[in-house]
């Protein structure tokens, strides 16, 4: 058991300082704010993250606002992206 | 060593992605004086998305039609088995093939499953999906969902446990682009339980962070073989531990098309008030995907790498080698891993647009000395049909080897089975 979690330790730590260098990597050439984004552009690049992007036209904008609510448990985006997006979705 | 080399090997491949996606991949194209986003809707207007600000969202309406949903999917298949079984005999092996066989309703993967949804108000969401597969109606998942402030949600109910991101993001048939589920996802016992979790998303900077942490009934461990098993929806916590799981993700990029993900689960497992009371099990995962999609093609990557451990315990032996010696022990960590690849063209031909490849191989070794063990090797490949975004009509193909190997101790002989499986599928989200 104990050799079991000492090797598992060393496995999360190399595992964080991957993330790390990646974030680091990741981090230097960024210089657009995800809050910047319009509610088209984060329906493209959060809804097709698990599946197809919805088409606009699959529901209502009262529906929306439910799968909007009920997609944020499983994508677990903010709620400054759901509102943007479910207000595109609505249109 | 193997394992930090495939560590170091995603985290190099990880900032490779994240760098290649500071740039925006979701591709918006200009016609006339509209604008197109190319994948999936090439007709969709997104002239809108320049507008200044969104406008607000509607107040809710005190109509039944308005708060209530049903939706939910449906699968139905067709499969053809061709099965092979080998034994190693001191003499040679024994190959025997077994009778080919063929399908309507694909037993194992057939799935009609409706959901409800309310929305009590603009904080709390309540969801059921029960589930008809396999011969028995079951239950997805029941739960109430409370939004308590930006960036955490609180669950209570029936729940998928937030433990690698297979069951509770891609196992719907419209959404895994094959017809079979990978055998490191199936084997595993984590699936759906009675708790509470607590989740949400928050950007910090220029990525973004999740976290999704559950603490539940827990798993059962059977005194037998040393198995453990998630409970039925019906059962009575068998202990008075409670068993916690979690996860964490990370989105490097600004796209949001790079998710990296680490699980971890603890929590006992044997009867209370047994000789197994103190008997315990740890899980962890990490998984891993990259979606992308400029033209000409949309990408996605996606993996998951499981193990299971359950502390040591003896379990008695049912045909011991000698009348002495009638237990048996083993080290009971079983591990997995599954990676999918799959790619679609974007062009303007129709047809073609809706067309996606994938491939997948995936693999699971059972505990090695137990009652159970068996590896478990599986290649799929398969061609999608998008006839909608959510309506999809599947044709793939699966290679199965399962062995077992000898165990002396247990007197359990090897077997070595193969199976070549030819699944035709049709699912829809409706
Ligand atoms: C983390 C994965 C994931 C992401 C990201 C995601 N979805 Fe889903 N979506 C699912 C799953 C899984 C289902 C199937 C139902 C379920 O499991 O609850 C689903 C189902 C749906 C459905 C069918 C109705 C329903 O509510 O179940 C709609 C519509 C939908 N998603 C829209 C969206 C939109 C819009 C977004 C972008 C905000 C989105 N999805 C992002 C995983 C995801």
């Amino acid at each position: 058991m104990k050799a079991i979690f000492n090797k598992k330790i060393t496995f999360v730590i190399i595992g964080l300082l991957g993330m790390v260098l990646a974030v680091t990597v990741s981090g230097c050439k960024v210089n657009e704010a995800i809050s910047s984004k319009t509610g088209a552009q984060l329906w493209g690049e959060n809804c097709r993250r698990c599946h197809n992007a919805p088409d606009p036209n699959t529901f209502s904008p009262e529906q929306w606002k439910t799968v909007g609510m009920h997609m944020q448990t499983r994508a677990l985006i903010t709620n400054v992206e759901r509102d943007k997006i479910v207000a595109f979705l609505q249109q | 060593m193997k394992q930090y080399i495939t560590i170091i090997t995603i985290a190099l491949l990880t900032s490779t992605f994240a760098k290649a996606q500071t740039k925006d991949t979701i591709e918006v194209q200009k016609i006339g004086d509209k604008y197109y986003v190319i994948v999936d809707h090439p007709k969709v207007d997104t002239t809108k998305q320049f507008a200044p600000a969104p406008a607000p969202p509607p107040t809710i309406s005190k109509t039944f039609d308005s708060h209530f949903m049903v939706v939910g999917l449906a699968t139905i298949g067709f499969l053809n088995t061709w099965s092979v079984n080998k034994v190693n005999t001191p003499t040679g092996v024994v190959s025997t093939k077994l009778p080919t066989t063929n399908s309507f309703g694909d037993v194992a993967h057939y799935e009609f499953s409706p959901m409800f949804l309310w929305r009590h108000s603009d904080n709390i969401l309540v969801e059921f999906e029960p589930s008809f597969s396999n011969g028995s109606l079951g239950v997805n998942w029941a739960d109430i969902t409370y939004f308590a402030y930006p960036g955490v949600i609180l669950r209570a109910g029936y729940i998928v446990l937030p433990f690698g991101t297979y069951n509770k993001r891609l196992a719907a048939g419209w959404i895994c682009k094959l017809p079979t589920d990978p055998v490191s996802i199936t084997s595993s016992p984590v699936g759906s339980d009675w708790g509470i979790e607590l989740e949400g998303g928050q950007q910090t900077g220029k990525m973004k962070v999740n976290y999704d942490v559950a603490l539940t009934n827990g798993f059962t461990l059977s005194a037998t073989d040393g198995s453990i098993a998630n409970p039925d929806v019906n059962a009575v916590d068998n202990n008075l531990g409670k068993t916690v799981t979690g996860r964490f993700g990370w989105l490097p990029a600004l796209n949001s098309g790079v998710e990296i993900g680490a699980s971890g689960l603890w929590g006992k497992a044997g009867d209370a008030n047994t000789a197994y009371k103190n008997v315990s099990t740890a899980m962890g995962a990490l998984d891993f995907q990259w979606v992308y999609a400029k033209k000409p093609v949309a990408i996605n990557i996606k993996a998951e790498a499981d193990m299971q451990y359950v502390t040591n315990a003896s379990y008695s032996n049912p045909n011991p080698p000698t009348v002495s010696d009638t237990t048996y022990t083993y080290k009971n960590l079983s591990y997995g891993y599954y990676g999918m690849f799959s790619i679609r063209p974007i062009v303007a031909d129709k047809f073609f647009r809706n067309v996606e490849f994938a491939v997948r191989y995936s693999s699971y070794q059972s505990p090695k000395g137990s009652a159970f063990e068996n590896r478990q090797d599986q290649i799929s490949a398969g061609v999608c049909y998008w006839i909608n975004w959510r309506t999809v009509f599947k044709i793939g193909y699966e290679n199965l080897i399962t062995t077992n190997p000898d165990n002396n101790e247990l007197a359990i002989t090897n077997l070595k089975n193969t199976q070549n499986i030819l699944y035709v599928q049709f699912s829809v989200q409706f």
